[in-house]
């Protein structure tokens, strides 16, 4: 049978068929419950009657999509800028790239875990305290030999 | 007037243009229709999510059959090419890809692929796929005829990545200047990935004459398309008149109207254009007196 043949029969008596297709512009439903990994937090599924407070011109989904926003934390726009030991912070971007998280989310779960436990909490603030001082003392001796530098090349001005 | 299958791949024509009723529908429907009325097999595409292009011929694609979305979305596996071809109604050297609004979806699916500039030529093409020549779509069409959307999205890019010929029509006015411009534009950014496209030809669109002289409008338009596309790039262009609306709501051509004058802008697109075309195809042309004058 030639290609055209093959058309033709097709078109007359089809034998591929599609599903139905989703329209990219309508909102799927949420079948599933959400709930968040057990940090403590989960998605309440009670959600407020959002026909009782539709206004004139509200699209219902979005004043739902606000409800649902509104029970997760929210995030400091605060950036905090963190500095680590080369060798940690090679250890720690292989954590979270290997576990798909964050640096943040690492961070704030650490925090959360250890917070709980005053023995391991002591001790984490005891190692944080001696790092500290290291770098403090590093910081101090950077600052000297820069000094240093500058007096033997004659750039320190007087 | 009959053509075998040629044994080379049909060349893919692109009439393309970035704002909306600049004539790309209307070039491309045409031509096919001129093309095929000297027996010569012609794939439409539509790859426009408004399917003006799958309404002009007549073609109503059922829900659950294939359309461009699903060439593009779906593995050949799947879908392969031929089951989402439909014959054109009253007419059996034309052939459709339809497209309906859901085609939307495609962009979605383009835009997250790393190969979207390529995509509708790979498949149309059937690159990777172990056939027959004999059984490949581009053998057994003369030409692929793809109608874009008039928009910059990943829709257009794939259809002017699929053309081995484009076209710019564009109105004789500012909107249409602006169109060539933005579409000149596009067309110089992606060349150079795409060496097996080239640019026919500039096609003014809506020209109007009152009496034996173009409007200020349509020939300073002309005239800055000269300067922007060069002299070399101009074709004759199309009037501003009912009769193409009328044939083409008619699914007639002009002479079929009693205006065979009126194809003459699409004689010279088929003129600029055979070179690239079978030499099958080439001889059938020659023998059309309109073409080889």
């Amino acid at each position: 049978m030639s290609l055209m043949d093959k058309i033709r029969r097709e078109a007359n008596s089809p034998t591929v068929k599609v599903p139905p297709r989703q329209d990219v512009f309508v909102p799927m439903k949420q079948d599933a419950e959400l709930s968040l990994p057990d940090t403590g937090l989960v998605v309440d599924e009670e959600m407020p009657e959002v026909n009782q407070v539709v206004q004139a011109g509200q699209d219902p989904h979005i004043l739902s999509l606000e409800a649902e926003l509104a029970k997760y934390p929210v995030v400091s726009s605060k950036k905090v800028g963190v500095r680590l030991e080369e060798p940690i912070l090679e250890e720690i971007q292989e954590l979270c790239r290997s576990s798909d998280i964050t640096v943040e989310t690492l961070l704030e779960s650490f925090y959360f875990t250890c917070k709980g436990k005053d023995m391991l909490m002591r001790q984490v603030i005891k190692d944080a305290k001696s790092r500290v001082q290291r770098r403090t003392k590093a910081g101090n001796i950077r600052s000297i030999l820069t000094k240093s530098k500058n007096i033997r090349s004659g750039h320190l001005s007087s | 007037m009959q053509t075998d299958s040629s044994t080379s791949d049909a060349p893919t024509f692109v009439p393309l243009g970035l704002a909306g009723g600049q004539g790309k529908t209307t070039v491309g429907l045409l031509l096919g229709r001129l093309l095929a009325s000297y027996g010569i097999p012609v794939l439409f595409v539509d790859a426009d999510p408004q399917a003006s292009l799958t309404a002009f011929l007549g073609v109503t694609p059922a829900d659950d059959r294939p359309t461009l979305l699903e060439v593009i979305t779906s593995p050949e596996k799947k879908v392969p090419l031929y089951s989402a071809i439909q014959p054109v109604p009253n007419n059996e050297k034309l052939f459709l890809i339809p497209a309906n609004d859901q085609l939307e979806n495609a962009n979605h699916y383009l835009a997250a692929s790393p190969m979207s500039l390529s995509m509708l030529r790979s498949r149309l093409y059937q690159k990777g796929e172990n056939l027959n020549p004999q059984d490949r779509i581009a053998t057994n069409f003369s030409i692929i005829i793809v109608d874009p959307p008039p928009e910059r999205s990943h829709l257009a890019l794939t259809s002017l990545g699929a053309g081995n010929l484009w076209a710019i029509p564009a109105e004789a006015n500012v909107k249409g200047v602006q169109s060539l411009m933005r579409t000149l534009e596009l067309i110089q950014t992606y060349q150079s990935f795409l060496p097996h496209g080239t640019l026919s030809g500039v096609i003014p669109f809506r020209a109007r004459w009152v009496g034996l002289n173009p409007t200020t409008t349509t020939k300073q338009s002309i005239e800055v398309m000269t300067e922007l596309a060069g002299a070399e790039n101009m074709l004759p262009h199309i009037l501003e008149s009912d009769v193409y609306k009328r044939a083409i709501n008619d699914q007639l051509l002009p002479r079929d109207l009693g205006y065979p004058n009126l194809e003459y802008p699409l004689l010279a697109l088929v003129r600029r254009i055979q070179s690239a075309l079978d030499d099958s195809v080439k001889e059938v042309l020659r023998g059309v007196k309109e073409v080889s004058e």
